[in-house]
This record gives structure tokens, sequence and C-alpha cells, in this order.
């Protein structure tokens, strides 16, 4: 808890760019049980964004802002604690969350006593998921207060009983408190000045209690099947507690989970969680049933990892649908025979008639089951196979189907027909009509790969990790994931070669729009196409990490299936001893800047020089690529046959638009052109004396198109 | 969405003599419908060994996208299995058998693919053309 106090401190005048910093406190949701997920985010710059959000194991984001925040001035040192409390019901779930909340106004904040509307304010493109908060601009100026809390969402609830208690306070310094009391007072008489001295009182004291740091104290509840329907545990014995230091087991009624693999697993329990500590929930993952399974390192340090899960887009949610994996005990170690059977044996449909006979007396009364009995067991498999039980052929031949006279095959060929007709329309209507469309200017694309393999990488057992780097312009949807972890793979010898085979699937989709608003501008602009940069490592069976390669493969822009071997390179570390240590201990040189392998991202410049920075090559490693392009461009290209780069550069300006500039163009030119010669006829007029005639003529000719006056020009 | 209801099969046991390839020639024919671009058919593959004995074992999982574009292609898929411990390593080594996946999805899925460890098998062989009809009616470039 001490701990939290040196982050506290961190001066925000030293990182003056960074809006601000993150830093978290997590209780991660490992395995099947429906743990909130909660961060903190620590503001110490100007700017003061804000944002908490509580996440569920899916990715969905299911609220924000449980708690308050309390900023106060200490030395010029902004700090910003929060307090969350951690039990929250949802009444829908699976909702959009607070990002849904914001993008329609649902949500409101209560600022003070001062109801919000939050600023929609999405950064767009960045895609890291922690800057589409739910921000909450905190005015507070340089030596002020500031406090604020939240209205939820209508679809959370927090339980009322778990209301928020600062139980220690570590800085318990009265002549601190009692300064800030003042100040707060000061601000609040301030604000409201019709409010009583008693309402000030409390929201002094209950909106800013001390300046202390707060430790949260959480009810963890883990959601079980068992816990959500305590009848169905009844007849399971319970096992005891297990002790440990969190105190739990506060009423005899509450139900132990059965003992899966490893001890300790608690359904309710109290915890007191200090500032930027971390709890993980105590079922951890393992990849076997054996019980001396040990989940790999790489397991292990990736259950740390924040990742984007896929999840609240309807679309992603069906794809989830479908590939659903278990968390626990992928592998089995032992299969049983029917398992083998299902997973091995392609299951053809069976469609079963029993034929019976009830040999019950009847009226009314249910028949036993001894008195029903099977006469015939009649089956027809999906391959087309009918088999009779019992067997009548009786080991004569088998039975062989007449082959029929001509009227009847005809009849036969006019019900396929028929059939297969009202099949066309019966799938019309499952798969619909309306086909996805991406909105005008918008170059879709759409790329599924693979990871095939690997190859001539130093050392065993390698795994990548690859991600998308979008150039400008380039955008995807929120949701998806877009950075990848292979399986760990051990090599094989193929021929000369060392290969890992992966074959790891991965896809995304992005959106290409150029909405520069400077045609010039865009017209100079060429487009560039997302890069996947790819981090080749190797994990020894004594957790030795070794970076093997680096490289990238720009996404062809050409649409169709691609086959794409990039090779690898890997720094080199300066010294010897950064070679003897990679034999050695492992943990070799690594790219702080991921995008280093191709253009950095922080490269500014004329040249691109890498100069000074020493490689090796390495191996290679195999990519495939189908790239799938859709605009309504393609639509309009297919009628007048232009190619796709032209297509790329024209995409934005629409094709509507254009026309209609050149229909402008040339309505100006002419009407330039008719103003000059009704001048210069009407001069000439003048001068020859036949002015009311020509006027008329003008006249008459000014409905009709500029073509007319040139019979008039002299 | 697949016209066709059986969406898997398998093959014949074939007996590599001469080379070492065992040659299937088993054919594949999907007819799909779709209204949207999200998502795309995958193929995966089982690779399994039949001993003397009559008895089955895992040998690999092969993954690989039906290709995008129209035409005849030629496409290897690379396959893996699940390495278990190194006793179990030894096990399989004289005895066969050896881990399998619970759940058959993880080959076709990424999520949970980095708590595998798992070993380079062999390389599937398949040809396969694909025939894309009104892609183009949607503006559709594959």
């Amino acid at each position: 808890m001490a701990k939290g106090q040196d982050d506290l401190s961190h001066d925000g005048e030293t990182l003056p760019n960074v809006l601000w910093s993150f830093s978290s406190s997590v209780v991660e949701m490992v395995g099947e049980y429906r743990f909130p997920v909660f961060q903190h985010v620590n503001v110490k710059c100007p700017g003061r964004l804000v944002f908490i959000r509580v996440v569920t194991l899916n990715g969905e984001c299911v609220g924000g802002f449980l708690g308050k925040v309390q900023f106060r001035v200490f030395n010029k040192v902004e700090l910003c604690t929060l307090s969350i409390t951690v039990k929250v019901r949802v009444h829908e779930a699976g909702t959009g969350g607070i990002m849904h909340a914001v993008k329609h106004g649902e949500a409101t904040m209560v600022f003070g006593d001062v109801t919000y509307a939050p600023r929609d304010a999405v950064e767009q493109g960045s895609g890291e998921w922690l800057r589409c908060m739910w921000p909450v601009d905190v005015i507070a100026g340089a030596n002020e207060l500031e406090f604020c809390r939240a209205v939820l969402p209508p679809y959370l609830e927090i339980e009322p009983s778990s209301g928020i208690s600062h139980k220690h306070n570590l800085l318990e310094d009265p002549a601190a408190r009692e300064l800030e009391q003042r100040v707060l007072h000061q601000r609040i008489s301030k604000e409201y000045p019709k409010r009583e001295d008693k309402t000030l009182n409390y929201l002094a004291n209950e909106w800013y209690p001390s300046p202390s740091l707060h430790v949260i104290e959480a009810l963890l509840d883990r959601i079980t099947s068992t816990s959500l329907v305590p009848t169905a545990a009844t007849g399971v014995g319970t096992a005891p507690a297990g002790g440990g230091d969190v105190a739990s087991h506060t009423s005899g009624d509450e139900m132990e989970m059965q003992d899966r693999n490893k001890p300790g697993l608690k359904d309710k329990e109290e915890t007191v969680i200090s500032w930027q500590q971390k709890i993980f929930s105590q079922a951890t993952e393992y990849l076997t049933t054996s019980p001396n399974e040990h989940p790999t390192f790489l397991s292990e340090k990736m259950a740390h990892v924040r990742k984007r899960r896929v999840g609240t887009g309807n679309k992603q949610k069906r794809e989830r649908d479908h590939t659903f994996v278990p968390k626990l005990n992928i592998i089995e170690d032992d299969p049983n025979e029917e398992l083998i059977l299902r997973n091995h044996l392609g299951s053809t449909p069976i469609q079963v008639m029993h034929i019976m006979a009830d040999l019950s007396p009847g009226k009314g009364a249910p028949a036993l089951d001894e008195e029903e009995v099977v006469l015939c067991t009649i089956q027809i498999k999906g391959d087309g196979v009918l088999s009779i039980h019992p067997d009548f052929n009786r080991g004569r031949k088998a039975y062989v189907k007449e082959s029929q006279k001509q009227q009847e095959a005809d009849r036969e060929l006019k019900m396929f027909r028929e059939v297969y007709s009202r099949h066309k329309d019966f799938l019309q209507a499952c798969v619909g009509g309306d086909f996805d469309m991406p909105g005008p200017d918008v170059l879709r694309m759409l790329v599924y790969g693979e990871i095939e393999s690997a190859k001539n990488f130093e050392y065993d057992d390698l795994y990548l990790h690859f991600f998308v780097d979008l150039p400008k312009y380039w955008t995807v949807e929120r949701q998806q994931p877009m950075s990848w972890i292979t399986q760990t793979c051990s090599t094989k010898v193929l021929g000369r070669d060392d290969v890992a085979y992966f074959s790891f699937p991965f896809h995304f989709e992005a959106f290409y729009h150029n909405d520069n608003l400077d045609e010039e501008e865009k017209e100079l602009e060429i487009p560039r196409f997302p890069t996947i940069m790819v981090e080749v490592l190797s994990l020894d069976s004594w957790q030795r990490y070794r970076t093997e390669g680096y490289s990238y493969l720009t996404v062809p822009g050409q649409p169709g299936r691609h086959q794409e071997t990039i090779q690898c390179w890997r720094p080199m570390g300066s010294s010897v001893t950064s070679q003897l240590r990679r034999f050695f201990i492992g943990g070799s040189p690594e790219l702080e800047d991921p995008t280093y392998q191709a253009i950095p991202s922080t490269f500014q410049g004329k040249y691109l020089s890498k100069y000074g920075f020493k490689t090796e090559s390495t191996g290679s490693v195999d990519i495939s690529l189908n790239v799938i392009m859709q605009s309504r461009a393609f639509r309009d290209k297919k009628a007048n046959r232009q190619s796709l780069s032209s297509l790329l550069e024209a995409l934005g300006i629409n094709a509507v638009q254009q026309n209609i500039s050149n229909v402008l163009d040339a309505f100006k030119k002419a009407r330039q052109r008719m103003l000059q010669t009704r001048e210069n006829v009407s001069q000439g007029m003048l001068k020859t004396g036949c002015w009311l005639k020509s006027r008329n003529k003008l006249n008459g000719a000014d409905k009709s198109e500029g073509h007319s006056w040139c019979e008039v020009v002299p | 969405m697949a016209e066709n209801r059986d969406r898997e099969g398998q093959s014949q046991v074939d007996n590599p003599v001469n080379q070492e390839a065992a040659f299937f020639g088993h054919p594949i024919d999907i007819h799909f419908a779709t209204k949207g671009l999200q998502g795309w058919p995958k193929l995966h593959f089982q690779i399994w060994h039949q001993d003397s004995f009559g008895r089955n074992e895992l040998y690999g999982y092969g993954f690989c996208h039906v290709p995008t574009s129209p035409g005849m292609h030629n496409i290897e898929c690379q396959t893996w299995k699940p390495s278990g411990t190194y006793r179990e390593q030894i096990t399989q080594s004289f005895l066969g058998g050896g881990p399998q996946l619970k759940n058959p999805d993880l080959i076709y899925s990424s999520a949970l693919r980095c708590k595998l460890v798992t070993t380079a098998m062999g390389t599937i062989h398949l040809k396969i053309g694909v025939i894309l009809r009104n892609f183009d009616k949607f503006g559709i470039e594959c």
C-alpha cells in the first residue's frame, strides 16, 4: 500500500505532452467465472481525462465510473484517486456498454450536482481501446478541488450494500485534512450559494472524506452454475474453505465449488485492494488433465497481457458463437473411444423409425416397458443407405432397386426439379437478399490469412507474434483483434531446412476512406496498404526466451490469393556479452519500436537510414493471404473499366460529384460566353441603330441555348 | 451458409507404397451462398494414422482458408499436432497415441492458440477450384 503513494506522487509537469498515464488495478478474470475487470486510471497532467471501466470476460464494457473521482491539489501535483465498488449487477447481458451508451447519449454524467451529457469524444483510429473510453472533463483550476460521480446507464445497478468504504487512511494528517475541507467548503458554497450548511457538510464529508489514499474493500463473487442456482448444489458435498489469507465464509449457506483440479476455489471472498494492487482469479488454466501439468511459461505470461477480445459487435458475436473454445483443458490427454469416433468419423445424419407393438391392455392405462415391443427398425442414413432390422435377406442376395419405366422416370425428374426449386427458394429465404455494402467512397478490404510456417531459425520451439499496422486513412472496427500470438511449435527437418508449421488463421477487415478535404493534396497522396509486422520468438524448455527475427509484409494491393515468404533479421547486440547471454541464459536485444522493421513510426525526413544498426539475417516465414476488396466504385468500374490504381485515386471523389462539377463548369463557361456576346451584340446593334429589333431577338434567345448566339455575333 | 448439409467428409485409408505421400483424391464439392463478406469458408483437417492393428492415432491438424479468388488453386496446408510432456513423447514413440485437442474448434480459431505447444507434422496438398458468382454485382474484387 505504501507503494501506491510513490506512484501517485509523480509530477505531472515532467510529462508535458502526455495527457494521461495509465495504471491499472485489475481483477483479472481467468477461467469461466465472471469477475468484472476494473481498472484505474491515474490522471496526472493537464487535460484531465478520466476513465474507468468495468469489463466482463468477453471484453464487453458493462459500466463505467462506478464510484467517484477525487482530485486534490497538493504542491501543484494533481492527484486522482478513484474508489470503485466491484459488485455490479448487469441487467442485460452483453449490452454494448459504455461505448454504446456514450455514442447514443444514454448515459449522463453527474458532475457535482449538474447533469452533463458526456462528450462524444471518441478518438479515431488509434487502435488501442483505452483511448476510447468515457472521458469526463474535469475542469479543475490550479488550486481547486473537484469531485464528481457518475450516473450509471439504466442496465447497471450497484449493489447498495457494497458501498465504497474507506478503511485505511494512510496519510492521516489533520492539518492537511482541515485545509482541504476548508477549500472544499469554499468551493461548494461558491457554486451552490443557496445550499444549507448541513448539506455542505455532508457533501464535504461524503465526497471528500480525507486527503489520503484509499483502499477499496471489494466483495468478489464468482458466478458459477451452483451459485446461480443454489438448489442445484445441495446434493453435492461441500468442501470447507481452504483457508488462506483472504477472509471468506461469513455465512454458512455459501456453497463451495467442487474441486476440479486444484484446491482453493472460493465462490465469495472479501478482499481489500490497495492502490495499484493486482488480483488474479484463483482459477488458472490447465492444458491437460494431468495432475502434475503446469501451464506453459508463455501462457502464464500471456495471462497478464490485456488483450482486445472479440466480443461486442454483432458480427463478431456471431462468429464467436461458431468458434467457441473451452477455457479449460484444451488438450484431451486420454481420449476415450467415443471422443475419437466423434472427432474422427464424419458423422452422417441418421433417421430411425421404429415399428412397435403395444401389448398393453389399453383403456387409457399407460403401457409398461415390457409391453412395448420393437417389431422392426428402419434406419436411413444421410448417404442413402437404408437398413432394416430384423434382416429379411437371410444370406440371400441383397435387395436391389428395379429400374423404373420411362414415364416414372420423367415423373421423378419433374418431382426432383420441384424439390430443388423449392430448396433454392428456401435457401434464398435463409440467406436473405440484401448484401452488406460499405458506404460510398469507402474501400473495404478483408484479409483472410494463415501463418503457414517458419523456416531455418536458429533455435527450436518457435512462436510468432504479429500485428497489423494501419497507415493513414485506414480504420478498423474497434472490437477486432489486430494482434495475434501463435502456438509454440517445435521444428522438424525437411530436406535441409528446419521448419515449424503453424497453420495459424487470422483475419481482419479494414476500411480505407480518404477524407482529406484538400483536393490537391489528395491527388498527390498515394494510398498505402496495411502492414503486417511479424516477430519470431523462441522459448525453450528452460524458459529461455530469444528473439529470432523480425520482418514485415505489406498486404498486397491486389485482390486474390497471395503466397508470400518474408525473410527475417534479428538485431545483434553490440558486444560479445549479449551473444553469450543469448546462448547461455536467453534474452536477446529486441526492437523498442515494433514498427522499426518497416518505416519507423517516428520517422520524419527524407532519407530513412538504418545505418549503425547491426542485424543478422535469420530464417523466413511463409504467409498466405486471401485479399478481398469491396467498394461501390467497383460496380461502376465494371461499366467503364478503370484500373485499380486509378480507381483508388478516384476514391473519395464521388463519381456523381464529379459529374455535377463538370456540368457546372460547362454551364459557367457557357454563361460567360453568353454575357460577352450579348455585350458585343448590343454595342454593335447600337452602332447600327437597330437596337430595338436586336433587343427582341436577345430576349427570345435568352431562353434558348448559347449556341444560337453565334449567328448574331458580327 | 452451405447448401449441402454435410460439411465434412472422410477420406479412405491410403497406404503409401512408393513415395512418402499418401494419395487420396478425395473430392470436395460444396456450394455456399452468402449475403455478406463477414467470414469466409475455412477448411480444417485432421490427419489420422491407422496401423496394422487397426489403431487410429492422430497425426496432425491443418487449416486453410478456401481461396477467395476464382480459379484453380494448388494449396499446401501445413499440419501440426499437440506435443505432450517428454515422458509422453517417449511413450508415444514406442506405443503410439498421444494427446489430441479436446475440442477441434481450436484448429480454426486463433484465440487460445498461444497456450498450445505443438510439433510440426506433414503437409496436405489440395487442389481447389473456386467458382464465384455475382460477386462483381456487389463491387467485390477477389
